[in-house]
C-alpha cells in the first residue's frame, strides 16, 4: 500500500478543512456573543461535530501527515481572520505531535484515531482560550473595557479563567474530542461503511 | 503533442474556461487543420482568455502582497479602541478597495459599518437584563470583524487561484500546504451552494429545516446536514482530483505563469506603507484622538 500522500489525499483535505473551519467558525461566532461562560467551552463543542469529519478524514487517509496538514491549514486561515497568534501555533504543535506520536507508531486504527482527536481537541482548547487568558489577561481586559463590552461580561470572563478553570477547560476539550471522536466512528459504521465508501479497521 | 501538453500543463485553469477552450479546439479539429497550427491556435487561444479577464490597479498586486496586508490588519483590528481611529481604517481601507474592482462592495460595508456602529451607540440608553449584555458584545465583535470580512472577501474576489498558486510555489512552501490550502479557497463558496441544495432537499421530503428546529434536536441536524455534505465532499473531491491531475496539479516543477506575478516595487511600496499606516494609527490610539466620541445619538 502506497503511504505517500498523493494530489488526491490532498485535495479531500484541502475540502474537509473547509468545512470543518466553517463548522469552528460558526460556532465560535455563536458561543463567543452567547456569554463568557458558553464562549470559554466552545473548543469543546466545535470538537463535536469536528469529530465526524475527521473521522471520515482519516478513515479515508490512513497516511501520516493528515493531522499536520489538516492542523497548519487551519491555523493559517485563523491567522488570516486575524485570530491570535497562538492559535495557529498550537494547532501546528498539535498537529504534528499528534501525527507523529500516535499515527507513526502503529497502523491507523479506529482506537488511535480517536485517541488522537482527543489530544488534537485538548491542544487546540489550550491554544485558544487558555493561553492567550492567562498570558495576555490585562491587554484583554483593557481592550474590551475601552470597547463598551458591560462589565458583566469582562467579570464573568475573569471569574471564569483564573483559578482551576484552566485545567476544567483544557479537559472539557478532551472530553469533546472523544464525545466527537466516538460520535464520528459511529456516524462512520452507519452511514460511510454501510454505504461502502470508506473501509476502517 | 509536446508542445501541447507542456502548455496545458503551465497551469490549472480553474474557471471553467478549459471546457470553452475545448469547444473551440474541437471546432478548430473538424475543420482538418493541419497539427501544428492547431496546437499554436489552442495555445493563442488559451492566452486571449487569461488575459481576457485582467485585474486592474490594486487588485493586480501579487496574492502574498493581499495576504500580508489581511494579517496585519487581523491583527491591529481587534486592539483598535477609539472609534474616530476604527472609522479612519475602514474608510482608507474602503478607498484601497474601491481603487481595485471593487466600488460596491466598499460602499455597502461602508454603510453597513455606520449603521451597526450607530445602533451600538443607541444600546446605551437601553437595558434589557440579559439582551443587552449580549447585544453590546455582538455589536462590538461586527464592528471588530467589518474590516477583516471587507479585506478577505474582496481578496477572495480578485485572486484568481492560479496565481495564488503559483505565488505561493514561489515562496517555496511544499505541495502538502498549497494544494488544500487553494482548494480550500475554492471550496468554501461552493459550501453554501450545497448547503442550499440540501436544504432544499429536505424541503421536498417534507423534512424541513427551521432554526428551532436546528436548536431543538442538534444531533439530529447535524446528521441531517453534515452527513449529506460529506457525501457530496467525497463526490467533488474525486471530480476535482481527476480535473486537477489532468491539467497537472501534481507536478513538482517550477510552474510559470501568464499574469504578472512577482513582488515588485508596488507590493513593497504598499506593504511598507500598509505597515507604517497600521502602526500610526495604533500610536493615535493612545494620544487623546483615541478617546473622541463621534457615534452619539
Amino acid at each position: 500500500m502506497n503511504k505517500k500522500l498523493n494530489a488526491k489525499d490532498f485535495i479531500l483535505i484541502g475540502v474537509l478543512t473547509a468545512l470543518m473551519w466553517i463548522i469552528c467558525m460558526i460556532i465560535s461566532t455563536v458561543m463567543s456573543i452567547a456569554g463568557p461562560v458558553t464562549n470559554v467551552f466552545y473548543p469543546a463543542v466545535v470538537a463535536i461535530p469536528n469529530g465526524i469529519v475527521m473521522m471520515l478524514l482519516l478513515a479515508k487517509v490512513p497516511k501520516k501527515g493528515v493531522f499536520a496538514i489538516c492542523g497548519t491549514i487551519q491555523g493559517i486561515l485563523f491567522l488570516l481572520v486575524g485570530g491570535f497568534w497562538l492559535i495557529p501555533v498550537a494547532l501546528i504543535i498539535g498537529g504534528v505531535i499528534c501525527d507523529f506520536l500516535i499515527m507513526g507508531i502503529s497502523e491507523v486504527t479506529m482506537k488511535s484515531m480517536i485517541i488522537a482527536y482527543t489530544i488534537f481537541s485538548g491542544i487546540f482548547a489550550f491554544g485558544a482560550i487558555v493561553g492567550p487568558m492567562s498570558f495576555l489577561r490585562n491587554a484583554f481586559v483593557g481592550a474590551m473595557e475601552k470597547n463598551n463590552i458591560a462589565q458583566e461580561y469582562i467579570d464573568g470572563m475573569i471569574k471564569i479563567t483564573s483559578g482551576f478553570m484552566p485545567v476544567v477547560i483544557v479537559a472539557a476539550g478532551l472530553l469533546g474530542g472523544l464525545l466527537g471522536g466516538y460520535i464520528g466512528q459511529k456516524t462512520l459504521k452507519k452511514h460511510f461503511i454501510k454505504a461502502g465508501l470508506v473501509s476502517a479497521k | 503533442m509536446y508542445q501541447l501538453s507542456n502548455s496545458v500543463k503551465l497551469r490549472m485553469y480553474d474557471r471553467h474556461m478549459i471546457l470553452s477552450v475545448d469547444c473551440l479546439n474541437m471546432k478548430a479539429g473538424l475543420k482538418r487543420q493541419p497539427r501544428l497550427t492547431l496546437e499554436d491556435s489552442m495555445e493563442e487561444n488559451i492566452k486571449k482568455l487569461i488575459i481576457q479577464k485582467q485585474f486592474k490597479r490594486t487588485a493586480a498586486l501579487d496574492p502574498r502582497c493581499k495576504a500580508a496586508l489581511l494579517i496585519l490588519i487581523g491583527c491591529v483590528s481587534y486592539f483598535l479602541n477609539g472609534e474616530v481611529v476604527s472609522l479612519i481604517l475602514v474608510v482608507t481601507l474602503a478607498l484601497f478597495i474601491a481603487i481595485g474592482n471593487g466600488v460596491r462592495w466598499a460602499v455597502k460595508m461602508l454603510v453597513f459599518y455606520i449603521i451597526v456602529a450607530y445602533l451600538n451607540a443607541l444600546l446605551r440608553y437601553v437595558s434589557i437584563p440579559v439582551l443587552s449584555v449580549i447585544m453590546s458584545v455582538f455589536g462590538v465583535t461586527i464592528l471588530k470583524l467589518v474590516p477583516i470580512a471587507m479585506m478577505g472577501i474582496w481578496t477572495l474576489r480578485t485572486t484568481h487561484m492560479d496565481d495564488l498558486m503559483v505565488s505561493l510555489q514561489r515562496m517555496r512552501l511544499p505541495q502538502s500546504v498549497t494544494i488544500p490550502l487553494v482548494v480550500m479557497f475554492r471550496y468554501i463558496p461552493t459550501l453554501r451552494i450545497e448547503y442550499r441544495m440540501i436544504c432544499n432537499t429536505m424541503d421536498i421530503r417534507g423534512i424541513s429545516d427551521t432554526f428551532w428546529k436546528r436548536i431543538i434536536h442538534p444531533i439530529s441536524t447535524v446528521e441531517y446536514i453534515l452527513v449529506p455534505l460529506l457525501m457530496r465532499c467525497l463526490k467533488v473531491t474525486d471530480e476535482l482530483a481527476a480535473s486537477g491531475t489532468t491539467r497537472g496539479l501534481e507536478l513538482e516543477e517550477k510552474r510559470y505563469a501568464l499574469n504578472h506575478v512577482r513582488f515588485s516595487w508596488p507590493e513593497y511600496a504598499v506593504t511598507i506603507l500598509g505597515i507604517a499606516f497600521l502602526a500610526a494609527l495604533l500610536f493615535l490610539d493612545y494620544t487623546s484622538i483615541g478617546e473622541i466620541i463621534i457615534w452619539r445619538v
